[in-house]
């Protein structure tokens, strides 16, 4: 009997979750990256209030993609998760201090209250900065010898993971501004139109520098943009890119409630495209291809019956508590 | 831990029966007896899993994998160090500011708050009743 090919489906599967992480978590944590510049109390009170509902249910899809990363493609977690070891941790610490100030800040006496804004403000910014070092030391690729990571601790801190991370700073910024746009009304509204501004610009920019690099990373990427015919074939891809951006600044002007977030996610989809054209087939770049890595195919197929059962659920329940919570947030509902 | 989890059912089982007497929110020693068992979740939270982590050794997958097989090659001890330290310092100030928040919240009482008309933000349908009562009057009507 040939045996049926798990991998594209988990491959999907995998692509699928670490996406939903990306917009998910981004936009709020990119709310937490806007929070300190915000115009007021009243404004922050807000800002807190529109991601409070959601934010835990966000990142469900981190450990969604962790977990499928794990048990689906049991080498490539072998070899990444090592390798980025202290981004990981740093990660995991603001994560905490981040998210114990959603349950403390509105308990804390006004005059302790300074503080977790600037837990939940420097705690959106180094997770945000340290899955941004993860991103970039991903698509260089590792030092891998057999199944072994053999690189050291700080490894990741390069000039280029470097870019990715400033590069994801601005990224989630634009997302959590026009999150605010969506979600706010008066004049934190404009506030979240004129940040939204300035973080397209930069989004713009880093995309481009990004872009621009990658290709020198190797000679397969290279060779994948650059060789006749791919180059015909991709070439819609910064070019859908930079029309979207416009459209999206465009969408800014005309004062648009809900078309600068829409814009923004698919600005993250190219984005995302652009980056598994560079990588493909490879789970490890440059080394390890997704069918050397993944787990055994009795493995694949066990562990796909619960998920298929889980994914629907995890889906429904996100769609049903944003449907409950939409609309714009007023000053006088409370999460608590 | 399984001797809590015994001690836990007793209480309950007295609960059940004073709740049957309807003298439950009276009984004076049963109270302080719930007051006594505060700790003891966390008690049996913890002491299960010291049972476990002890108990596995020296494997990580039991009889397949050691520990000592399983540690990632790449890992120093130094990183282990600093990575422990790190969480140390974590848990030091999340702990005792959450115990903090909790002595705070405990010392100012119950509060005698109404129930909000909105309990949750976001576009909310005015329930019938309320509509009804003139309570939904300013509330934003789903379309």
């Amino acid at each position: 009997m040939m045996a049926f090919d798990f991998v594209p489906l988990w491959t999907l599967i995998l692509g699928f979750g670490v996406f939903m992480y990306v917009l998910m978590d981004g936009f709020d944590l990119g709310v937490g990256i806007l929070f300190r510049r915000a115009p007021d109390d009243a404004a922050r009170d807000l800002m807190i209030n529109s991601v409070a509902p959601i934010w835990d249910g966000n990142e469900t899809w981190l450990v969604l993609g962790g977990v499928a990363l794990l048990a689906a493609f049991p080498l490539a977690f072998a070899i990444i998760l090592p390798a980025v070891y202290f981004p990981i941790l740093f990660m995991l610490t603001a994560l905490i201090f981040r998210g114990i100030t959603f349950e403390l800040r509105f308990k804390a006496p006004a005059h302790a209250r300074h503080r977790w804004d600037a837990a939940f403000h420097y705690g959106s910014l180094v997770a945000t900065l340290a899955q941004g070092f993860v991103l970039g030391a991903f698509v260089q690729g590792f030092r891998v010898e057999g199944r072994f990571f053999v690189g050291g601790a700080f490894d990741w801190l390069t000039p280029f993971s470097a870019l990715t991370a400033v590069s994801l700073v601005l990224g989630y910024g634009l997302l959590g501004a026009t999150w605010l746009i969506m979600k706010t009304e008066g004049m934190l509204q404009d506030w979240a139109r004129r940040q939204a501004r300035w973080l397209l610009i930069g989004v713009v920019l880093a995309m481009g520098a990004v872009s621009l690099w990658t290709p020198f990373l190797g000679p397969k990427i290279m060779a994948r943009w650059f060789s006749w015919p791919n180059i015909a074939f991709l070439s819609p891809v910064p070019l859908v890119t930079f029309w979207l951006a416009l459209a999206l600044w465009r969408a800014i002007d005309r004062r648009s409630e809900f078309l600068p977030f829409l814009g923004a996610i698919a600005l993250f989809c190219m984005g995302y495209i652009g980056l598994a054209i560079s990588l493909w087939p490879n789970i490890v770049p440059h080394s390890i291809s997704l069918w050397d890595a993944a787990a055994a195919p009795r493995s694949q197929a066990f562990l796909l019956l619960g998920t298929l059962f889980l994914l629907p659920v995890i889906v429904g329940y996100t769609a049903w508590s944003y449907w409950v919570f939409r609309g714009k947030v007023r000053a006088e509902a409370g999460y608590h | 831990m399984v001797g809590i989890g015994f001690l836990m059912l007793g209480v309950i089982v007295i609960a059940s029966w004073l709740r049957w007497k309807g003298r439950l929110y009276d009984t004076d020693w049963f109270l302080r007896l719930c007051e006594a068992c505060l700790p003891l979740g966390f008690i049996a939270v913890i002491a299960g899993w010291i049972t476990t982590e002890v108990g596995r050794q020296p494997w990580v997958v039991y009889g397949l994998l050691r520990t000592a097989d399983a540690v990632t090659p790449s890992l120093t001890g130094r990183n282990v160090l600093a990575s422990l330290i790190v969480y140390i310092g974590v848990y030091l100030v999340v702990y005792p500011v959450t115990l903090y928040y909790l002595v705070l919240l405990v010392r100012a009482g119950p509060l005698a708050t109404e129930e909000p008309e909105q309990p949750i933000e976001g576009l909310q349908r005015p329930l019938p009743a309320r509509a009804a009562a003139g309570l939904g009057a300013g509330m934003e009507r789903a379309p």
